[in-house]
């Protein structure tokens, strides 16, 4: 088992690489996150930049770079799920119970996605160590984060209740108290932040929606729950 | 009669489909209970109600005085079988390893024990996408006895294996009944359930009734 966990260390590694260097040559990317996070930025700096950037080539960076993210949350996600649900589900939620196997899930697939994460911002660091990189980071963590807890709640309440309605009204409450922390806590103007924010929304409703026929078709791990 | 298991007023309905209707059963502590039934006659419904896995629409499922879904969401103490993969990727002793460490109370010892008992030790080190389906049925029946709890929840245990593997779990079953345990199972064979069980239940069209012996299902192994 023990040669697989660094197999498994070493398709992180590639994987989070080929994902660095696909994103950091995209346009805008290291400074639309640069926005997203820096509390430094003047709101001349913010004017300025919205002059310069605010296009829809911009808007096409921002959706293609969150859906990257969504992307990889995802299928950690699917991983856990086939894993722990589809296959050792009913053996495992038999021994720990409903609400501890809810925890399990969650604590899971947040370790999943988080290792897969600290190996990217390590090895960011690695190739470029510099001021820039470390806030593109801090960027990137954050988004993660919101992403991340948005998709394991709509997966969390979908098993839990079975409606896609409160499903998706959860992530959607979950992803705008996330999105309003980061508003305030770096006190940002109303920014591009806020117009990507609600891109990534729609986007966020429109995928989960299709994964409503996923969760359908194991209704028997519905009934366990 | 010391029951474990009391089945009440249990109905269970898919859509418009009634699988299970009223339902009312003691099952004896100690002891091998058997159901047999033609397919989608509700045997596997009844045993994922009993384990938990499926709330009746109608009635409860009491287990040592504890109501399923009110007192406690699953029975404690319970081992359970029904139609489920492992981890291809994995090992036979991996796969075990990995539920064994849910409860942390098992060491490799138990493992290799509870896979020899169904005759799986020299195969521990083996994948389980290159099992056979008798393999993979005999896994789950270790993963089931492993941690040997007090009651046995055994959905359709000899499906796929061959004339001496079933043999061999026959006599497993006996000695785990002999060492003071309570198994629920279902099978299609009237061989299997005569051979084994202390009562026998027919199940037909979502109605349960005792077996008189005049059934004929499938024709033995």
């Amino acid at each position: 088992m023990r040669s697989r966990y660094f197999i498994n260390a070493f398709l992180a590694i590639g994987v989070s690489g080929v994902v660095f260097l696909f994103l950091d040559k995209l346009p805008y990317f290291r400074y639309l996150f640069l926005i997203d996070s820096l509390p430094q930025l003047s709101y001349s700096d913010f004017i300025f930049v919205m002059e310069k950037y605010y296009c829809l080539e911009v808007i096409v960076d921002i959706i293609f770079t969150e859906l990257l993210f969504y992307s990889i949350s995802v299928f950690g996600i699917i991983l856990i799920y086939s894993r722990y649900i589809e296959k050792l589900g009913p053996v495992i939620i038999t021994k720990l119970g409903k609400k501890r196997f809810l925890l399990f899930l969650a604590k899971k697939t947040l370790a999943l996605l988080f290792s897969v994460l600290t190996v990217f911002m390590i090895l960011t660091l690695v190739i470029e160590s510099n001021y820039f990189s470390f806030i593109s980071i801090l960027s990137f963590f954050i988004r993660f984060f919101i992403i991340t807890s948005s998709m394991t709640v709509f997966m969390m309440t979908m098993i839990m209740q079975r409606n896609v309605l409160y499903s998706l009204l959860m992530s959607i409450l979950v992803y705008a108290f996330l999105n309003l922390s980061i508003f305030v806590y770096f006190n940002l103007v109303v920014s591009q932040t806020v117009l990507s924010s609600i891109l990534f929304l729609l986007m966020i409703i429109a995928i989960n929606l299709g994964f409503v026929k996923i969760l359908r078709d194991y209704f028997g791990i519905h009934e366990i729950i | 009669m010391n029951t474990i298991i009391e089945i009440n007023d249990v109905c269970k309905k898919f859509k418009d489909h009634e699988v299970l209707k009223n339902v009312n059963l003691k099952i004896p502590r100690n002891q091998i209970t058997g159901f047999i039934g033609r397919n989608g006659s509700g045997k596997t419904v009844l045993l994922k109600i009993i384990a938990g896995l499926l709330k009746p629409s109608l009635g409860n499922v009491v287990i040592d005085g504890e109501t399923i879904g009110i007192d406690t969401d699953f029975p404690k103490n319970v081992g359970i079988l029904f139609e489920y993969d492992f981890l291809p990727n994995l090992t036979a002793h991996e796969n075990l390893r990995i539920i064994a460490n849910i409860d942390k109370e098992l060491d490799d010892y138990d493992l290799f024990k509870a896979l020899e008992t169904v005759g799986l030790r020299t195969e521990s080190k083996k994948r389980y996408r290159h099992f056979s389906t008798g393999m993979k049925q005999k896994l789950r029946i270790a993963q089931a006895i492993m941690g040997n709890p007090q009651l046995l929840i055994l959905d359709e245990p000899f499906n796929g294996l061959d004339v001496e593997s079933v043999k061999q779990v026959r006599e497993l079953l006996l000695s785990l009944k002999q060492a003071g345990k309570t198994i629920v199972l279902t099978s299609h064979y009237k061989e299997d359930i005569d051979f084994l069980c202390n009562q026998v239940f027919l199940i037909k069209d979502g109605e349960i009734s005792m077996n008189n012996g005049d059934v004929n299902l499938e024709k033995p192994h």
